[in-house]
């Protein structure tokens, strides 16, 4: 990552969980940006993962391409790999939140993320979002909706400086 | 059956805690669950309306799907 990224926190798991949660993020970046690798155990291609800052769901639109199709709905929701996706395969994913720490401003959220699948179906996602709140957002949560992230899933918090 | 797990990790002090989801947690997860349930079937129910509207209006228009896509290039 370029200087201007700082890691604020980091987890590879260790046993399956239902859901990840940084908490107490520090008001001191300009923008935040959580990357990671993930699997789930619901059994099927993919899941689907909620994103939630300071315990509200973010609302917003989704682009999605399933390898045959792509559709596009009002529903902001991840869609990491599944249990059924080649074995040992992880998704990968980007969640950009500038201006996470705004207290005057709702907070835009660019979201994408890619599943992997050696097979006629795997989800490419794209979602932009909006955190509906003044508040600085402190928290970030991902949840497993159907299932739980499973062992060597990963997740890497970074700041992004002013420069 | 033990009950789902979650992994906090706290920025500030670094200390990451996992535990089990309290009673309230799990109701939460699962209300979240059948939401996303339910907004996923909604829209899966829009999109076959919408697929169905267009259906049938290329048969009252006598084109096919490539007949129409070449119209509209």
């Amino acid at each position: 990552m370029a200087t201007t990224y700082e890691i604020i926190n980091k987890t590879t798991l260790g046993s399956d969980a239902a859901y990840i949660e940084f908490t107490s993020i520090p008001d001191t970046y300009k923008d935040v940006i959580l990357v990671g690798s993930t699997r789930t155990t619901k059994t099927s291609i993919n899941d689907e993962a909620e994103l939630k800052l300071n315990g509200t769901a973010i609302t917003g639109i989704r682009l999605f391409g399933t390898g045959a199709g792509v559709a596009c709905d009002t529903i902001p929701i991840m869609l990491p790999t599944g249990a059924n996706a080649t074995s040992n395969t992880f998704d990968n994913f980007t969640i950009y939140i500038p201006n996470y720490a705004s207290t005057t401003q709702y907070k835009s959220v660019s979201i994408d993320q890619t599943g992997e699948n050696n097979g006629t179906t795997a989800y490419a996602v794209f979602i932009a979002g909006l955190y509906s709140s003044n508040t600085a957002v402190s928290t970030i949560r991902l949840t497993s909706l159907t299932g739980s992230y499973v062992t060597n899933s990963s997740f890497y918090l970074y700041g992004i400086k002013n420069s | 059956m033990s009950k789902p797990t979650k992994l906090i990790i706290n920025c500030e002090t670094k200390e990451q805690i996992e535990v089990e989801l309290t009673d309230e947690e799990v109701a939460q997860l699962e209300a979240d669950r059948a939401k996303a349930e339910a907004d996923k079937a909604a829209a899966e129910a829009e999109a076959a309306a919408k697929a169905e509207a267009k259906a049938e209006l290329l048969a009252r228009l006598g084109i096919t799907e490539e007949e129409a896509k070449l119209l509209l290039a």
